[in-house]
């Protein structure tokens, strides 16, 4: 069947106003961090964060969805590499600074116990990332981005993460409290656990080429040597100001460097789940709808903060992660209004971030928090964590292409 | 010939998926264009197609929010 010829590309310049609102956003964000920093210090902090880390995801697109979907539904890994560089360079950052202060980590680390609930989240993630068309980041990031899709992710993850907190009163007891916590340095010292580390990373790169490509010949260790480090980092630098998209491993670079700082000056590394949490429990106990006393704002009230409900450190991240967005879109003419194509989507946007909402909460973090920031702190969770969200990803690869696609 | 793949509100990896198929009917030197409002879709299809195929790959934007995407099947 012939389709029409489209017609000869045109590459005038685009003319957009977006350049200006981009300013006054600027504008605006700068009025809110002063106004907030005596308010908030803590949030403050995490607000400058989730700046960077929307930025920085809009920019390089980068995506966990893709990361752990691709892999099975177009057999591409070059976003699971860029992940992987991520955890990696992140870990190693931690470590770093776990090192020259001395009191980072486990203290300030996600480290939490793996058990069952982690199998289960990690499964319900998995498949809720993959109908959903994102992970929880990706859906602040789009949401930035004028996607109407994602606001009804959203308001899934809300009403997931109020359901997920609520059980957690029978998890909590049951399961999570009876699971073992293993942070590696603290099992076999921290060479060890460095070293185990490098080879976990190295091998699972290789594996992710040998999969994606059939065999390893791609790789010339040869040509390694010509990397020109001043080189690369003067590219990249031109890239970040120059308004072309950054490369996923520009990406991950940036995003693990931001992870790092928000550790070095809040204390704790970023996550985002926790903080909706907090306001959809807040909001839900003003309706009415159940007693602010369940098991999740009594129990595990301190691993992040003392600043709970709509103070929580978190919740600024996340409000700050759609503004980052919204202003990198804005800043490159980007910004658009997206109409959901169909009802279809509509119900998987809300049933998949329903799902992300509820597994977030039972695995105790998505895949910030809990995956990212947890593997970066060493925990043996965030690897159990990541590998069930594949087992997920597979099951919701599978289910896309049968009614979604 | 130019062959349009309309993606207009499709979520990744649809765009992907659909470049595939049409790439699969047409004939060698004929040129995909994929219309996408998906952000995502500028790193992910042109990264897809240039690396995993070696088709030459373009991404123009056309107007806010908006890109087409151009490859050329080159086998």
């Amino acid at each position: 069947m012939a389709l029409p010829v489209v017609e000869k590309v045109s590459r005038t310049k685009i003319k957009s106003k977006q350049l200006y609102w981009a300013l006054a956003v600027l504008a605006v964000i700068f009025v809110l961090l002063i106004l907030l920093r005596n308010y908030n210090p803590e949030a403050f902090i995490t607000s400058i964060s989730g700046l960077f880390f929307g930025y920085v995801m809009q920019r390089s697109r980068f995506c966990f969805a893709a990361a752990f979907r691709d892999i099975f539904m177009i057999r591409n890994t070059a976003v699971s590499r860029a992940v992987l560089l991520l955890l990696f360079l992140t870990s190693f950052g931690y470590a770093l600074l776990q090192l020259l202060t001395g009191d980072t980590l486990p203290g300030g680390g996600i480290i939490y116990p793996v058990g069952f609930h982690t199998v289960a989240g990690g499964i319900i993630f998995g498949f809720g990332m993959v109908i959903a068309g994102n992970c929880v980041t990706g859906c602040l990031m789009r949401m930035g981005e004028g996607y109407v899709m994602q606001w009804y992710t959203f308001l899934g993850l809300l009403i997931g993460s109020v359901f997920g907190a609520w059980h957690l009163g029978w998890w909590g007891p049951n399961i999570i409290e009876r699971s073992p916590t293993v942070f590696f340095p603290a099992s076999f010292g921290w060479p060890a656990a460095l070293l185990l580390y490098l080879i976990a990373f190295i091998l699972l790169y290789l594996l992710a080429i040998r999969y994606e490509r059939g065999s390893l010949q791609s790789i010339k260790p040869g040509s390694w040597g010509k990397i020109n480090l001043l080189n690369t980092t003067v590219n990249s630098f031109r890239t970040i100001f120059s308004g072309r998209n950054w490369s996923y491993a520009l990406g991950a670079v940036v995003l693990s460097i931001v992870s790092v700082l928000t550790l070095y000056f809040w204390g704790m590394p970023p996550g985002v789940t926790s903080g909706l949490t907090h306001m959809a429990g807040w909001l839900s106990c003003q309706v009415g709808f159940l007693q602010c006393d369940w098991y999740y704002f009594q129990e595990l009230i301190y691993f992040e903060s003392t600043r709970v409900y709509l103070e929580h450190p978190l919740l600024y991240l996340a409000a700050a992660f759609v503004a980052g967005s919204f202003f990198a879109s804005l800043l490159h003419c980007e910004f658009k209004i997206r109409p959901v194509k169909s009802n279809k989507f509509i119900v998987s946007a809300l049933v998949g971030g329903t799902l992300l909402g509820y597994s977030s909460r039972v695995a105790m973090g998505c895949n910030f928090g809990g995956f990212w920031s947890g593997l970066g702190s060493f925990s043996l969770h965030a690897w159990v964590f990541g590998l069930f969200i594949l087992i997920g990803a597979y099951i919701g690869g599978k289910f896309f292409m049968r009614y979604l696609l | 010939m130019d062959h349009l793949v309309d993606s207009f509100g499709d979520i990744c990896p649809i765009p992907i998926i659909k470049a595939e198929r049409k790439l699969k009917e047409i004939g060698t030197n004929d040129r995909v264009v994929i219309e996408s409002d998906h952000s995502c879709s500028t790193s992910s299809v042109v990264s897809h197609f240039e690396t995993k195929y070696g088709y030459p790959t373009e991404c123009v934007k056309v107007s806010e929010g908006v890109w087409q995407i151009i490859i050329v099947k080159t086998d």
